[in-house]
């Protein structure tokens, strides 16, 4: 890890008779937190269609600083495509949509973006349904209210609570959302805010009293929205929430899967590779201009459903859901006693 | 109303008593077996409907498992556990011969996809590529095709990822002996009823006809009593056929039932597997009822658990008295419960209530037909007596209806064949609405001239080549897969159907004279009227049966067969040599420059063409179509138009003598044309199939009220040249809207949806109602002098 974190993937080239012509591609992927499922999940569809690529891989490695040299030498490396991850690599390569300055930015190699919680604001695209520059990419966070009428295809809920952590932006703006959907989807909102410390963090020492305060309220719903200091405190923020018999509704994947949040509606971040990999796909291999491709959510999102959690809130998946949701835990009818004891109050 | 133009006399003749007995049992017997089709056709399409919807239920779980797990990455080779599934679905009891799984890949480059079969219960066809007749039409529908035909029946289902691209699917045959067997059973007991009930009815109908022959009923009675045995015979074979229907199709309601119970009972297993408690299922009822939602021939579906712990039965929810079928619910080895599936007694009758209005259809224009047959009866007597004009004109109906029947029998579906061809670098729409045009350019092109040519060949062989171009042109149609050939065959229709109508307007021109003339053109008019409201409504029932091509291929028949009983029928007539007035290019040129004359034409023709072409003959199938009518329901819509342009006609051209109101007549009847496309912009609030039937029903008055006065008008204003000629000019360059309609509602297609298209079109309408008004405001005297007493 002295220099950049730098692997050489000299991935795949299946050996299908019908590609044997088809030339090789170069994607450069330029990453931010190193290969993780979503990167795995491009470089994957890549390998199940035998398409002939060659991957080269640079991380970030959470450092910022560290971007303008990964552009350098992607202008040396001339790739056939770049995949750039997250929204801080991505605006760092492609500059803003207004004026991308030809010095620090990419436009003549095309570009394909994925986890970027929203391209608009970022900066970098005018408009979703075409980029109108060398560009392209997906979206991965759903918005509120699909996942709103997903949770209420479980049951449903007329009160919902929501702890604000003031430290995070993503936090605000789903805060925001909400206040938007109660009146349209017919819920009560009750917030608890967390204090910040002199540091500007939110104190998690307060989770356990906000959690317990809005059960006493009367939530029947716990929206656990996606930033990452609710994640970190996942165990202990679902752990009391089961106390109180308040069942939690998550916008990402691991407190249903790694804690014991009852549902999640979520794109999983392999998917959110794939699709993106189908796009790179098509300018690679047809030709397409990234501008006329539109920047898009996956078409289907993953319903999970914690069951473990359910049999202790003994609050049972309609049959209708059970479809086309992911049962996460395995069945034993016996619900197995709770490791951590969290109290309610 | 209809029927009282020209009543058909009989007068006793021995030989043509016995011609006109032998076509009204040709055409008793044709409506007898055009009802047997119906129903025979109906039992064929249910019985595979339901035998591919028992099949659906097993798949569709199969469908599903793949969905998923495509969502984590597997690919369809990959998919084992799915595979084994299938070779599990072939046999007796899901009535599948053959399940495959295939994948769908996109090379490099290329634009289509291409298919391979991974995995097939017939190991040889394991690597091959689906046939492009499956996979064309599946990839269109997006999720689901089946193949509804007794000889074949397939099921075809659609698996996409989440960026929206099909990757692979199931598909499955089904085996057809035990469908085609109980299908032959049931044919050969019905064709036998049909054929006692058509002899008796018959001789019924020969006793009925003498006896008013002697005392000298005539007209519209005789055509009533005449009819009654048909009519008796038709209902008595409907209503003898559902018992029968219903008896052949309840094992394969029974073996869907079963099917459902089992999926509904495996969906049960699974919620307890997963650690749901029996006694805390959630949302069983909600879904049941989706359940029976989608299946009209299920009633009831009823779950019956013990109690999970106590061991004890739960109480039957279901009464015992309704034949159910049951599946059993397992929890590892123990039986925990029942699902019942009870199928719906009444499902056979409502279907059989459904093709109500296909045989109502089928009477209508067996009436209609019995009435040209007797007419051109009459007039073969007639000949036979005096050879009077009349009579001349009258001998030409049967060939001019089947000839104009060939062209109208395409008319509800045509838009919808030309959907099914792929047009390299031009839109959806515009690829269909283009065959219209061409169609609409090369009449306007030809009509002009045909009557010309008529005279100096002879009508009779330009009636032939018009007959010759047009049958060529639908075989053509019916034969072809490519694009471009549409609009060459088109062209051909086009220009025979121009040839053969002037051909047949020359002939009744040159055979009359005077009064007969006038009587022998309404004959004209009624006899394109007739052939419209039969060839529409029958010509889709006709298409949901037999398919778009056979149609096509009748159309050519029916065209041949117009020009030999033309041949035949006016034979030895010498037309008298009358001085005809031909088109000629100078003769529009004043008019052209006649300012009020072609305020006429852009205010009211053009628009009302715009209408016709664009609306109806090109958006109202594609519109109805998206509300997931049918071909035959698109024909009868189409036909309302012309029922009400029939009626309304004569009731414009009475007011319009009577009031001399030409312009305020135009002006209404162009209001309503564009009233009617405005309800295009309700289409959301009542929805987009009312909005098109409002449209029609507009269209049709509108058309009915203004086109005499408007002929009326135009040769007012054009107050120079001869008033054929006017009529002439007035044809030619309304047909310029008949060209724009379809070209205009097809590139509008490509950024709205029907509904707007409709509503710009109704908007030229409105347009040309604010023409008007200048019309009569500029030139106050022309408005007070045709408002003026008569």
């Amino acid at each position: 890890m002295k220099r950049l974190g730098t692997i050489m993937l000299l991935a795949l080239l299946g050996n299908a008779p019908n590609l044997a012509q088809a030339a090789e591609k170069h994607v450069l992927m330029l990453l931010y937190r190193g290969c993780e499922e979503s990167c795995r999940g491009f470089q994957d569809y890549f390998r199940k269609q035998r398409l002939p690529v060659r991957f080269t891989l640079r991380d970030a490695a959470q450092d910022k600083t560290r971007i303008p040299g990964l552009v350098a030498e992607a202008k040396k490396l001339k790739p056939d495509l770049i995949l750039t991850w997250g929204t801080t690599v991505t605006q760092e390569v492609a500059g803003p949509w207004q004026a991308p300055d030809p010095a620090r930015h990419i436009s003549d190699i095309p570009l394909v973006f994925m986890i970027v919680s929203n391209p608009l604001e970022a900066g970098l695209v005018q408009k979703l349904a075409s980029s109108e520059r060398n560009l392209t990419g997906t979206l991965y966070l759903l918005d509120e209210e699909i996942q709103l009428r997903a949770a209420r295809s479980y049951f449903d809920f007329r009160h919902l609570g929501l702890l604000v952590n003031p430290a995070e932006q993503n936090s605000l703006t789903t805060r925001d959302r909400l206040r938007q959907l109660a009146p349209v989807l017919g819920f009560r909102l009750s917030e608890r805010t967390f204090s910040l410390d002199s540091q500007g963090k939110p104190r998690p020492e307060e989770l356990p009293q906000h959690v317990a305060s809005l059960a006493q309220a009367g939530a029947d719903l716990l929206y656990q929205s996606p930033d990452t200091f609710l994640n970190l405190q996942r165990d202990q923020l679902t752990g009391v929430a089961m106390a109180c018999k308040l069942p939690v509704f998550a916008a990402s994947e691991a407190p249903v899967v790694k804690s014991a949040a009852l549902m999640g509606v979520v794109n999983r971040y392999s998917e959110v590779g794939r699709l993106t990999a189908q796009l790179a796909a098509r300018i690679l291999f047809e030709n397409v201009a990234p501008a006329s491709i539109p920047i898009e959510l996956p078409r289907r999102f993953s319903f999970l459903i914690n069951i473990k959690a359910a049999q202790q809130l003994e609050r049972y998946p309609p049959l209708k859901l059970l479809d086309f949701a992911e049962i996460i835990g395995d069945a034993s009818p016996i619900p197995i006693p709770q490791v951590r004891t969290n109290s309610c109050n | 109303m209809l029927f009282n133009s020209d009543s058909p006399q009989m007068t006793s003749q021995p030989p043509a008593l016995a011609r006109a007995l032998l076509f009204l049992l040709l055409a008793h017997f044709l409506a007898l077996a055009c009802l047997g089709f119906l129903l025979v056709h109906k039992h064929r399409s249910l019985l595979v409907e339901l035998a591919i919807s028992r099949a659906e239920i097993s798949v569709s779980a199969i469908q599903s498992a793949m969905a998923t797990a495509t969502l984590s990455g597997l690919e369809v080779s990959e998919m084992r556990q799915m595979q084994m599934q299938l070779a599990a679905l072939p046999g007796a009891e899901t009535g599948i011969a053959v399940a495959g799984m295939f994948a769908l890949t996109q090379t490099p480059g290329a634009k289509d996809r291409t298919s391979r079969l991974d995995f097939s219960t017939r190991p040889e066809r394991q690597g091959l590529a689906l046939d492009d007749a499956v996979l064309v039409p599946l990839i269109k529908a997006g999720n689901r095709w089946s193949r509804n035909a007794l000889d074949l029946p397939a099921l075809a289902l659609l698996v996409n990822d989440s960026g929206g691209r099909a990757i692979g699917g199931l598909l499955v045959e089904l085996d057809p002996q035990p469908l085609k067997a109980q299908a032959s059973e049931l044919e050969r007991e019905m064709l036998r009823q049909l054929l006692i009930l058509a002899i008796g009815s018959g001789i019924a109908l020969v006793w009925i006809f003498l006896l008013l022959q002697r005392r000298q009923i005539s007209g519209g009675k005789l055509m009533a009593l005449v009819l009654l045995p048909t009519l008796l015979a038709s209902t008595l074979l409907a209503w003898q056929s559902k018992e029968q229907l219903a008896g052949s199709l309840q094992p394969a309601i029974n073996a869907k039932a079963a099917a459902v119970a089992e999926t509904l009972a495996k969906k049960v297993e699974y919620a307890v597997s997963i650690g749901i408690p029996p006694n805390k299922l959630v949302g069983t009822a909600a879904y049941f009822d989706e359940v029976l939602a989608r299946n009209p021939d299920l009633a009831k579906i009823s779950l019956d658990l013990i109690a999970a712990k106590g061991g004890q039965p739960g109480i039957a929810s279901a009464p015992l008295s309704e034949p159910a079928s049951k599946a059993a619910i397992h929890a590892g080895q123990a039986v925990i419960g029942e699902l019942g599936v009870t199928p719906d007694q009444a499902f056979v009758e409502r279907a059989l209530w459904a093709i109500a209005a296909d045989v109502a259809v089928v009477l209508l224009v067996t009436i209609l037909v019995f009435r040209e047959l007797l007419a051109s009866l009459v007039a073969q007597q007639g000949r036979a007596g005096e050879a009077s004009g009349h009579a001349a004109a009258q001998s030409l109906r049967l060939p001019l209806f089947l000839f104009i029947l060939s062209e109208e029998l395409t008319r509800a579906f045509l838009p919808l064949f030309y959907s099914d061809f792929a047009a390299g670098g031009l839109a959806q729409s515009t690829a269909v609405s283009l065959p219209i045009a061409v169609y609409m350019v090369f009449f306007a092109l030809t009509t002009p001239y045909a009557g010309g040519w008529a005279d100096r060949y002879g009508p009779r062989r330009v009636f032939a080549l018009g007959a010759l171009l047009a049958a060529s042109g639908f075989i053509w149609l019916a034969l072809t897969n490519h694009y471009w050939a549409l609009l060459a065959a088109r062209a051909l229709c086009a220009t025979g159907y121009a040839l053969g109508t002037m051909a047949c307007q020359r002939q009744i021109i040159a055979t009359t004279s005077g009064e007969n003339r006038a009587r022998g053109l309404a004959l004209f008019v009624a006899a394109v009227s007739i052939a419209a409201i039969c060839g529409t409504s029958i010509g889709g029932v006709l298409a949901e049966r037999l398919g778009y091509r056979a149609v096509l291929l009748i159309s050519a028949l029916a065209a041949l067969s117009g020009f030999v009983i033309f041949a035949l029928s006016q034979r030895g007539l010498t037309p008298s040599v009358a001085p005809q007035a031909n088109f000629r290019l100078a003769d529009l040129q004043p008019l052209l420059r006649n300012r009020r004359f072609m305020t006429l034409m852009l205010g009211a023709a053009i628009p009302a063409k715009i209408s016709l072409a664009g609306f109806l003959f090109f958006l109202t199938p594609l519109g109805l179509q998206a509300a997931d009518y049918s071909p035959a329901a698109i024909g009868r819509a189409i036909m309302l138009y012309y029922i009400l342009l029939t009626l309304s006609n004569p009731l414009a051209s009475y007011l319009s003598d009577r009031w001399q109101r030409h312009l305020s007549l135009v002006l209404g009847g162009l209001l309503l044309i564009g009233l009617g496309g405005m309800a295009g912009l309700a289409s959301s609030l009542i929805s987009p199939a009312l909005a098109i039937w409002v449209g029609i029903v507009a269209l049709g008055l509108g058309t009915g009220l203004s086109a005499a006065p408007m002929q009326a008008l135009a040769i007012e204003l054009a107050d120079a040249g001869s008033a054929t000629s006017v009529l002439v000019a007035l044809r030619t360059l309304e047909r310029l809207g008949s060209v724009f309609g379809p070209l205009l509602a097809g590139v509008l297609l490509v950024w709205l949806p029907a509904s707007g298209a409709m509503v710009v079109i109704g908007c030229f309408a409105l347009l040309g109602t604010l023409l008007l008004f200048s019309l009569g405001r500029a030139h106050p005297a022309g408005l007070r002098q045709s408002a003026g007493p008569a």
